[in-house]
């Protein structure tokens, strides 16, 4: 029981965990708390859905319940909600930077953002769910008493090989770096030819693309909703501050965490309390190290 | 001045619109050549080479570096430009590896980083033995030295630099100030902003006093040195015991 719970607070993490990453690289480059980032993840899912719904998920291939139709339409979603989470900057955030709003006002705006995307993805495919494929699949005895589906197997190994190239990203590659630098210190970054905007725009691309990827893991297993982006904000923030706020290692330690602390709860509390856990962590860690448990001493 | 490479000539600048800190100074560079800005705490001299950053918004004035007019430019463009800063505070990346700091000061270059990487350790080897370690375990004058070689990764006309020796050692200022005599032998332009004049004069080519935004003295830095009315009022010199005086 308890090794089975511990594996599905990993599968609940690793979703979580790529939903905070944008939740701590927005926190820490964009310096606000965009608490649309949640409807990301949902559009990430019903843009996916769209592309399936053409192509269809495709025949099985292997144990899993999909085709390379559902990857294409996962790698189409995240460029696709990658450019909606740009366009959302563009026509709310951008304006607002440029006025010289106050982080909060910003913080506000984002929530009028993320009803209207909410709403948005309701007028268009209605308030029910859907499922990318009608396939049954039978879960396999991973370890003793562990027992996963290979469709979540395809997740956890997914969400590993992102995490370890965004952070070979963010550590190698000059735009990496250039987005850290900015993280740290925005006017040192451009007296060394950052250019504040070009950063701020590629944090909301790739935010969005890993959002969408977490919104394709979410319908995996098992169904999109216009509310499971709102089911996971909390989530992805005590996530994103648990692990401190602009680490990479951070953001997948603390959706881990969140995942753990939610599923291994319901063995020892009431499961009503499931989504309280998280937070109760939050406040021990934060007690002890108000950074984080990676995040750098301000 | 002619064969100047970097001008600023009657900049006013300032934080908030209509209210200027800056109120029509000029200063000029010249390739090889160290200028130093002295003057009182709040005379603006951060606030200047900060303008000329770009890093605070210029309501009038001109700038121009190797001919061309940049004035009003941001600061990425004056980094494309030519034009290196060195703040006085928070001038390194502390999350950063050494390593990364460099690379991010060449931010604006293309093609291989190699060849700078090199000249930047052989110049600051006290860095290279510490390249993959984050710049926040560096001391003030190592801290300092990466700042000089962040900035130069670009091998700007221009180098700015405010305050590079304060809260320094002894040691690590007279370190600093060899860096920055070796960097003018090599044909950068240098504007120095600094506290401790008299050293800072000492090294310099020519000087400049700021008072209240603007040009209260300027010549050869030998020459404001030696002139009575710049010692008594911003080098801390004695007035001078007159017969018969109180």
């Amino acid at each position: 029981m308890l090794a089975q719970s511990l594996a599905d607070g990993i599968l609940t993490g690793a979703i979580i965990a790529l939903g905070a990453i944008g939740v701590s690289l927005g926190l820490q480059i964009l310096r606000f708390a965009n608490f649309a980032h949640a409807e990301l993840v949902t559009w990430g899912g019903y843009l996916a859905l769209v592309f399936v719904t053409f192509a269809g998920p495709g025949t099985p291939t292997g144990p899993f319940s999909f085709g390379w139709q559902l990857i294409a339409a996962m790698l189409l979603a995240a460029v696709l909600t990658g450019g909606l989470a740009w366009l959302v900057d563009r026509l709310v955030f951008s304006r607002l930077r440029r006025s010289g709003a106050q982080p909060l006002s910003m913080v506000f705006a984002s929530f009028g953002a993320a009803l209207v995307m909410r709403h948005v993805v309701v007028l268009i495919w209605g308030s029910g769910s859907y499922f990318y494929t009608s396939e049954l699949q039978i879960a396999l005895e991973v370890l003793p008493g562990v027992r996963m589906l290979p469709d979540q197997l395809f997740i956890l190994g997914l969400t590993l090989l992102v995490v370890t190239g965004l952070h070979l990203y963010l550590t190698h590659s000059r735009t990496g770096m250039a987005m850290r630098a900015m993280a740290e210190s925005p006017a040192l970054a451009r007296v060394c030819g950052i250019e504040v905007e070009a950063v701020v725009r590629w944090t909301w691309i790739l935010s969005g693309a890993l959002a969408a990827m977490a919104g394709v893991f979410m319908g995996l297993s098992p169904q999109i909703h216009p509310e499971m982006g709102l089911s996971l904000m909390l989530a992805l923030f005590a996530a994103a501050i648990l692990g401190g706020v602009g680490s990479l290692v951070g953001a997948v330690v603390g959706g881990l965490l969140v995942g753990l602390a939610e599923n291994l709860s319901v063995l020892f509390v009431d499961p009503g309390y499931k989504t309280a856990m998280p937070f109760l962590l939050l406040l021990l860690v934060l007690a002890v190290r108000p950074q984080g448990l990676f995040g750098d001493k301000a | 001045m002619t064969g100047a490479v970097f001008t600023a000539e009657a900049v006013v600048a300032g934080y908030v619109p209509g209210l200027p800190i800056v109120q029509g100074a000029s200063v000029a560079v010249a390739a090889g050549e160290i200028v130093t800005i002295i003057g009182p705490n709040g005379a603006g001299k951060s606030t200047f080479l900060k303008a000329l950053a770009g890093l605070v918004p210029t309501t009038s004035g001109r700038v121009s570096l190797a001919g061309r007019d940049v004035t009003g430019l941001p600061a990425p463009e004056l980094v494309r430009a030519g034009l290196g800063f060195v703040p006085q505070t928070g001038n390194v990346f502390t999350t950063l590896t050494i390593h990364e700091n460099l690379v991010v000061g060449a931010h604006t270059v293309g093609g291989d980083l190699g060849p700078r990487l090199a000249a930047a350790y052989a110049m600051f080897p006290a860095l290279a033995a510490k390249r993959g370690q984050r710049a926040r375990v560096l001391s003030g004058g190592q801290r300092q030295m990466l700042a000089i070689a962040r900035a130069l990764m670009t091998r700007p006309a221009v180098l700015m630099l405010d305050e590079p020796t304060a809260g320094l050692s002894p040691k690590a200022v007279n370190e600093v100030f060899d860096d920055l005599r070796r960097l003018a032998a090599s044909g950068v332009a240098i504007l120095l902003v600094e506290q401790n004049a008299k050293a800072a004069l000492r090294l310099s080519d020519r000087g400049l006093v700021l008072v209240e935004g603007r040009n209260r003295f300027e010549g050869r830095a030998a020459d404001l040195l030696a002139d009575p009315a710049v010692g008594e009022a911003f080098l801390g010199h004695r007035k001078a015991a007159t017969p018969g005086g109180a």
